[in-house]
């Protein structure tokens, strides 16, 4: 595996996890709205 | 007269700035106790502390500071940031549930609790520098970087950038600063993860950035290109331990609603900004180091605009509102952490100063108005500072320098290796700590001919500092070992021994 495609690969996780978190922030703030009402 | 596309950034800025003064409104009907002022009544769950505590750690510094670093020297800045993370991950691990545990407001009740009065004025004097030196950077970084958006002068951005922060964090206290922090997250991460994935693609992935660096005969992507080994490790080192356990990092500790939330919200910010930082500043960096256009512009401006110059030069002609959003997605980064120094500053103040010296039977309606109001006079001096104080990178670089080497031991010592006869190698490791960065500092790296001794001269006086702290704990301790503490040194947790 050279530098390049080690770079490349961090890049897509880097995506992925930007991804991931928002969606569970997400999913926290409609249970915690769900929960305030 | 603005023309389409600046509108279009000034809305997108307005919008934000808007929805933080509505977060500061709201929150402020919440607060009705110190406690809720000062750690939001300790109810947060663990996603709320990750995102609190990363929006604080993408500051300034993490954020403008280090896509110009990857620009001007390359991957070694992006290598160096992964320090700050794994940092975090090993005070989420190991660190944050032990001091969550505790139940403390302040870094200075921990060194009372520990190693006595003497250990925590110590503290609270260490704690001041570094809020100081941290908040005067953060609140320069958002004068700088408003200044360039609103194409305004320097001091009247400043003003309106610092004003914002100072109206929230007084009106809604740490609950508002987790609230706008968590909206400052979510722009800033919607915001770098798109830029870096557009220009990603625009420069056909790592291959077609390489290529283009290979033609313009750059090193961008050869570690040790710009700095030697020992500097690059020494560096490494220093980032590592700059910030652990810095008070904004501490109070997201004392805040969770329990040790596991503590822990995970913490480490989890850790990992998350281990996978998401480093990446997206090495694309953005080096996607402006390719651009003949940015290199260009770069040429007659200050290297600190590379974020905001590449932002407006590629995403403007997509659509201004895109741009408008992103530079937001700056901004928001800068204000998050500048709002938890200014709310950990008001804190410090309300326990450590005025309950702990002045009104130790202060009614808690009195310790609210004193955190309100000392919140506005440290934003206030803070903005003073940033006026005459306009370097960032030397600031943060002073205040590290001075935080590792006095702080960690004794976080280490009173965690895990606890006994309160070492108060006074404690004591005496804090104190060598200090003297051993100033004289490092402004004798003996003067005196250090780079060209004789370049691995000595590239040394951080942090390496140094905290090797001649640890050499005085362990011989305080070989020699006071046997004398139980007395007097200013002795804990909060234990007894005065009989006379």
């Amino acid at each position: 595996m050279t530098l390049l495609s080690i770079l490349n690969l961090l890049h897509y996780l880097s995506l992925c996890s930007a991804v991931v978190i928002l969606v569970l922030l997400a999913v926290h703030s409609f249970k915690y709205g769900k929960k305030a009402r | 007269m603005p023309d389409s596309n600046q509108l279009f950034e000034l809305g997108a800025l307005a919008v934000y700035l808007l929805g933080l003064f509505y977060i500061g409104l709201r929150s402020m009907r919440e607060v009705r106790t110190s406690v809720d002022y000062t750690i939001a009544g300790r109810q947060l769950s663990w996603i709320v502390v990750l995102s609190t505590t990363a929006a604080t750690m993408v500051g300034g510094g993490a954020s403008v500071g280090m896509v110009s670093q990857v620009y001007k020297i390359g991957i070694a800045a992006a290598v160096l940031t992964c320090a700050w993370h794994l940092q975090l991950i090993v005070t989420g691990l190991w660190i944050a549930p032990r001091l969550r545990g505790m139940n403390l407001i302040t870094i200075g009740g921990f060194f009372e609790l520990k190693f006595g009065v003497f250990a925590r004025t110590l503290a609270v004097i260490h704690c001041i520098l570094f809020l100081t030196g941290a908040l005067t950077a953060q609140i320069s970084a958002m004068g700088t970087l408003t200044s360039h958006v609103l194409e305004l002068p320097f001091e009247l951005s400043l003003l309106i950038a610092s004003a914002i922060t100072i109206f929230y964090s007084t009106a809604g206290g740490i609950r508002a600063v987790v609230k706008t922090d968590i909206l400052q997250f979510v722009i800033l991460v919607a915001g770098i993860g798109t830029a870096a994935g557009i220009l990603f693609a625009k420069n056909d992935g790592f291959s077609g950035i390489a290529e283009k660096l290979s033609e313009l005969s750059l090193d961008s992507l050869d570690l040790t290109h710009h700095y030697p080994p020992v500097q690059l490790i020494s560096l490494f080192v220093a980032f590592l331990l700059g910030e652990t356990l810095v008070p904004p990092y501490a109070t997201r500790c004392f805040i969770a609603k329990d040790r596991e939330h503590s822990r995970w919200g913490v480490a989890g910010a850790g990992v998350f900004l281990l996978l998401f930082l480093p990446a997206a500043t090495l694309v953005l960096g080096l996607a402006a180091r390719v651009d003949p256009q940015i290199n260009a512009l770069m040429a007659s401006s200050d290297s600190q605009q590379v974020f905001p110059t590449l932002i407006r030069n590629t995403f403007q002609p997509i659509h201004p509102l895109l741009s408008g959003i992103l530079i937001a997605a700056i901004v928001a980064a800068v204000m998050s952490s500048a709002d938890s120094c200014l709310s950990c500053g008001a804190t410090l103040a309300m326990e450590d100063i005025f309950r702990r010296h002045l009104r130790p039977s202060a009614p808690d309606s009195q310790l609210l108005l004193v955190a309100r109001m000392t919140t506005v006079v440290v934003g206030l001096v803070a903005t003073f500072f940033a006026f005459l104080f306009h370097n960032i990178a030397s600031i943060l670089e002073f205040v590290y320098n001075f935080w590792a080497p006095a702080m960690i031991l004794p976080f280490f010592v009173g965690l895990f290796w606890y006994h309160p006869n070492r108060t006074y190698a404690v004591v005496a490791s804090m104190t060598s700590g200090t003297l051993s960065t100033i004289l490092w500092q402004f004798v003996v790296h003067p005196r250090i001919d780079p060209v004789l001794h370049p691995h000595l001269s590239s040394l951080t006086p942090v390496l140094p500092a905290l090797v001649l702290a640890i050499l005085a704990f362990l011989l305080t301790n070989l020699v006071c070992g046997r004398m139980r503490p007395t007097g200013g040194f002795l804990p909060s947790g234990t007894e005065e021994p009989p006379a």
